[in-house]
């Protein structure tokens, strides 16, 4: 390539990363490392996303793109803030293509770290506004049209004044409410098992914003029982255990569900009873919780809640109130991240295929890996 | 966020203008990168939208970067080629990225194979001896220049959109959005994506071909709320500005081969026969804000009925 002369380009939009320094390495995001680094003049404090590009053979990878797309057209106190995009410098060592670095504003905490740490404790009226914060981010996204597609601990952030934030959208992606008829045929090999509805795993393509909605749900309940309510290690195996709290699968309970692709070829346990709140009953107390979790672990997505009508809920209106998260968390100076938890942890609680692949996520590798089937058992 | 809108004198002062090239080749090679991205992008079945965005990004990037710059490497192997014909290189990494940022995702080596078969052999030597390798590095740099700004709106949506608010004979309509339509398409080979808001595009060119087909159907128009329809569209239009875009589309409508005989004159001609906008944008929408639009000037639109008689080439659709 006759690239010599181009060594010298400029880019008055897109500054040098060197313009900060990274601190300490703090999370593996879907296409990239995450680093804290402070702003060499300024000492802002921000977190940086390296974009991976070792592996692309198509040029600049397209879940970058889109999360980038995203990130700039969604701006909301409840969802992570996209300050700018650096760069290395060009050179002829890296073929000139250097490093693209995304940075975003820096938040202490993520949820699946305090949640690890048994030191942290949230009262009723903080776990309620978590859980508000949370599904306001999630209704503004979803009125923006755009679907986040990877709920889960991990990817809800907190800053130390007690904002939460949405985080990590490299596998969200701009939605349309299908005409009919017309059905969308969007991907299902979205969202970390764990957190999956039952509609994506049973072959569903022409899904809503109600598979963001489950994963709130899955979220909710854990911020009772601290570690994730359903840790299937199949997709058949996630299926059955979302059978077991949320009672059998069958087209009396949910319209059509015999229509989904996959309805026939995995096997579907009957005759069980829905025990959401049963089973939940002894980690949350309050009657209010276990109707909302209830409502948001609904199997038809048509009928699930909607973040509207949980934000509604009596869960939220109802003695204790929510109140600051500033209080509580301003007693952990150390920075929480699921990345950064005791190894013992880690493997305990994650997804079996963590840190996953861009999608197609946690399918081979799972089965592969496959945890042992008593951990889920210990969850309740 | 970067503003992505100039002034008439900023389009004057292009980093290709600064670095020598006259304002006739910075507009020739404009069309021309334009035309090959609508060209390829037809080939390759994208949708309208999807090309109009990489030829958004080709303007915005030679806001930044000289035709002289981007090619010139090139042209230091004593080579034959003529800078235009090297451009080409600019053109297809733009537009690969035009179309992955919307979901047409195809593969680097469909375009590499496009290419070739829309562009002459020697033009096609442009992409080297790793094409692949030359696009995805020249896809980098754009996405640089452009600040990875990746939300680009174009007057399409906001025709259509407008288009629902007319009521009136159904076919009538169709008609008027349809010569809107075209001019947008051939507004895509000129600046006017740098200068105006996709919104203020769609209004204007939605007047004009009101004005140029005769159609009553404008004359709708609330009435009874507002004086003018295209005031109940969007608050910021005034007659002024509309002006200004019938000129510059009036330019790009100008006979092809004209402006291709002599690259060096006629656009310079052009702006000195017809100055463009007198108010700088922030003047017209003050002007527009106190109520005194002027009327728009007779003569001025009579000369470009004239030149929208000619044959309007579809681009695009």
């Amino acid at each position: 390539m006759a690239t010599y002369q181009r060594e010298v380009i400029e880019f008055p939009y897109c500054e040098e990363v060197s313009k900060y320094e990274k601190i300490i390495k703090i999370g593996q995001g879907t296409f990239g490392e995450v680093f804290k680094a402070r702003h060499q003049k300024t000492r802002k404090i921000v977190a940086l996303k390296k974009v991976l590009m070792e592996n692309e053979k198509e040029g600049f990878p397209i879940t970058a793109l889109r999360e980038i797309k995203i990130l700039q057209l969604l701006r909301h106190e409840n969802v992570v803030t996209l300050l700018e995009i650096c760069r290395t410098k060009a050179s002829a060592y890296n073929r000139y293509k250097g490093s693209i670095y995304l940075v975003f504003e820096f938040c202490e905490h993520d949820l699946a770290g305090l949640l690890s740490n048994s030191n942290v404790q949230f009262s009723l009226g903080e776990i309620k506004e978590a859980l508000k914060q949370l599904l306001n981010g999630l209704y503004y996204i979803h009125q923006n049209k755009v679907l986040h597609r990877d709920m889960k601990t991990a990817n809800i952030l907190l800053t130390k004044d007690g904002r939460l934030k949405l985080a990590d959208f490299g596998l969200a992606r701009a939605f349309s409410f299908p005409k009919p008829g017309q059905p969308n045929r969007y991907t299902n090999r979205v969202v970390t098992l764990w957190y999956r509805p039952p509609e994506l795993l049973l072959g569903e393509r022409n899904y809503t914003q109600a598979i963001d909605v489950w994963g709130a749900g899955c979220i909710m309940a854990e911020m009772w029982t601290r570690s994730p309510i359903m840790q299937g290690n199949t997709e058949q195996h996630q299926l059955t255990l979302i059978t077991h709290l949320c009672g059998s699968i069958t087209p009396e309970v949910w319209q059509d569900v015999d229509q989904l692709e996959l309805y026939q070829s995995l096997e579907l346990p009957k005759g069980q009873k829905r025990k959401v709140k049963d089973r939940l009953k002894s980690y949350v107390k309050d009657q209010y919780a276990l109707d909302l979790i209830d409502k948001l672990l609904g199997l038809d997505p048509k009928t699930r809640t909607s973040t509207d009508e949980a934000l509604n809920h009596d869960f939220f209106w109802e003695d204790p109130m929510p109140c600051s998260l500033t209080r509580m968390l301003s007693q952990h100076t150390q920075s929480m991240y699921e990345y950064l938890a005791p190894r013992r942890r880690i493997q305990q609680n994650h997804p079996p295929s963590h840190p996953a692949p861009p999608p197609p996520r946690q399918n081979a590798a799972t089965s592969k890996l496959g945890l042992n089937t008593a951990s889920f058992e210990k969850t309740y | 966020m970067p503003c992505w809108f100039y002034e008439p004198e900023d389009l004057l002062n292009t980093p290709s203008m600064k670095d020598g090239m006259d304002e006739g080749t910075e507009a020739r090679y404009r069309r021309e990168g334009a035309r090959f991205i609508i060209e390829a992008g037809t080939a390759m079945k994208l949708r309208y939208d999807t090309m109009a965005t990489g030829v958004v990004y080709f303007h915005r990037f030679y806001m930044f970067h000289t035709f002289k710059e981007f090619p010139r490497y090139r042209l230091t192997q004593g080579s034959l080629w003529s800078p235009c014909d090297v451009i080409i290189v600019d053109w297809s990494s733009l537009f690969i990225f035009g179309w992955k940022s919307r979901r047409n995702t195809k593969k680097c080596k469909d375009i590499i194979r496009i290419a070739k078969e829309i562009l002459p052999d020697h033009h096609f030597a442009a992409f080297g001896d790793d094409p692949k390798e030359e696009i995805m590095t020249y896809e980098r740099i754009l996405l640089q220049t452009i600040k990875f700004d990746l939300q680009v709106e174009h007057p399409y949506s906001y025709l259509l959109k407008y288009a629902k608010t007319f009521k009136g004979d159904k076919e009538k309509i169709q008609k008027l959005v349809q010569m809107a339509w075209t001019f947008v398409n051939d507004s895509l080979c000129t600046t006017l994506c740098l200068q105006w808001e996709p919104h203020i595009t769609a209004v204007a060119f939605l007047y004009l071909a009101g004005r140029l087909s005769k159609s009553d159907l404008l004359d709708w128009s609330g009435k009874s709320t507002k004086n003018k329809w295209w005031e109940s569209l969007s608050e910021d239009v005034s007659l002024d500005i509309m002006e200004d875009q019938q000129i510059l589309l009036g330019c790009s409508r100008k006979p092809l081969h004209q402006i291709d005989k002599s690259p060096l004159t006629s656009d310079a001609e052009k702006s000195k026969d017809e100055p463009r906008a007198k108010h700088s944008k922030s003047e017209v929408r003050e002007a527009h804000t106190t109520a005194s639009t002027p009327p728009p000037s007779k003569s001025k639109s009579v000369t470009i009925v004239h030149d929208k008689k000619q044959p309007v080439q579809n681009q695009c659709l």
